[in-house]
């Protein structure tokens, strides 16, 4: 039944307390042609702490730590700081920092029964209209390897992540936002 | 030197790609554009959020401009209203010419060029329109612009400059 797929999910989830991995996003429309591919980074430590940073071809990074919650385009220079919110946040990354409770109030939860051999496959859908009308999660032998997400544009994003640590140490200066001059000066490159 | 610029000849179409930020009192809005125009009856302008996912579609055809948000469709007779609408109140219309380092057409401006030519600055509609960069120095399109009227600010980076396919 569903409610078990909700419980599996947060069991794999709560075994990833930590993530840390980079990223390979494909944008593809509808019809299936490529729109944008984009690479970089992400950090997540549950709950609510996380980091996702593109580097190519644009440059943003957005991190939130369950209080603040940081928007950086490095292209633009514009940084955008507000009270954590997990509508704003428009990352995905937010399941993983989500509550069991969070989670099966906002998705409905099932598992996806024809997934390939040795990977869990959950599908979620947004009881809420937002940024994405289907999410997917895979995982294998317990490791985050793939999210996969429809998008108000009906476009279909693909997220692989690659050389992923799990339940590892995160530095905690991972979740917050350095406007030092060198760090925006880094960011900048 | 002050002078006129260049009033636009535009019948070739064009095609843009990259990013956009718009900040205003309360909403600040950053992402990917992508912009293909035909001529002004056939266009299609394509904003998408910061990391690729989600957005929104404005194409224009004759007599009609359709914004595409989610599921939901809307009309409207021009893109710079479905655009207000879509939560980036942005000038479409003159953006159409200034984005070329031109200015628009049929309205009373102040405009400096630098001695190869280049629009470095603009002012019409009210907006004030600078041109950080271009391509190189000798070519007339542009890279990086920022416009400020009042309290808006629109800055805009294109990246890549591809020629229209128009069917």
């Amino acid at each position: 039944a569903s409610n078990n797929a909700a419980e599996q999910l947060q069991m794999l989830l709560a075994k990833n307390q930590t993530i840390q991995a980079s990223f390979e996003q494909t944008v593809s429309s509808e019809e299936g042609d490529v729109l944008q591919q984009s690479q970089g980074a992400i950090a997540l430590s549950r709950p609510n702490h996380f980091r996702w940073e593109s580097t190519e071809p644009f440059h943003y990074l957005v991190i939130g730590n369950g209080k603040t919650l940081w928007r950086y385009d490095a292209d633009l220079e514009q940084l955008d700081v507000e009270p954590f919110d997990a509508q704003l946040a428009d990352t995905p990354a937010l399941i993983f920092s989500a509550s069991p409770e969070a989670l099966t109030a906002a998705y409905q939860i099932s598992k996806n029964e024809k997934a390939a051999a040795g990977v869990d496959e959950f599908i979620l859908l947004p009881n809420a209209s937002g940024l994405f009308s289907e999410l997917r999660l895979q995982f294998k032998n317990g490791g985050l390897v793939e999210m996969q997400l429809v998008d108000n544009l009906q476009q279909h994003s693909r997220i692989l992540f690659k050389k992923a640590k799990y339940n590892i140490k995160l530095n905690e200066s991972l979740f917050r936002f350095d406007d030092s001059p060198e760090a925006l000066e880094r960011l900048s490159q | 030197c002050a002078i006129n610029p260049p009033i636009p000849t535009e019948n070739e179409g064009w095609h843009l790609r990259g990013r956009i930020g718009y900040w205003d009192t309360n909403t600040k809005e950053s992402g990917s554009i992508d912009w293909q125009y035909c001529d002004p009856e056939n266009t299609v302008l394509k904003l998408q959020g910061p990391l690729g996912i989600g957005g929104l579609k404005i194409i224009t055809q004759p007599g009609l401009a359709t914004l595409e948000l989610g599921e939901q469709q809307y009309r409207a007779e021009s893109a710079e209203e479905l655009a207000a609408r879509a939560g980036w109140p942005l000038p479409v219309e003159a953006l159409q010419y200034w984005v070329r380092g031109r200015a628009a057409p049929h309205s009373p401006l102040k405009g400096q060029m630098n001695p190869s030519g280049q629009l470095i600055e603009l002012e019409q509609y009210g907006w004030h329109i600078q041109y950080l960069s271009y391509d190189d120095s000798s070519s007339p399109l542009p890279q990086k612009i920022e416009a400020t009227q009042g309290s808006q600010r629109l800055k805009l980076i294109i990246r890549d400059w591809l020629t229209a396919d128009c069917q």
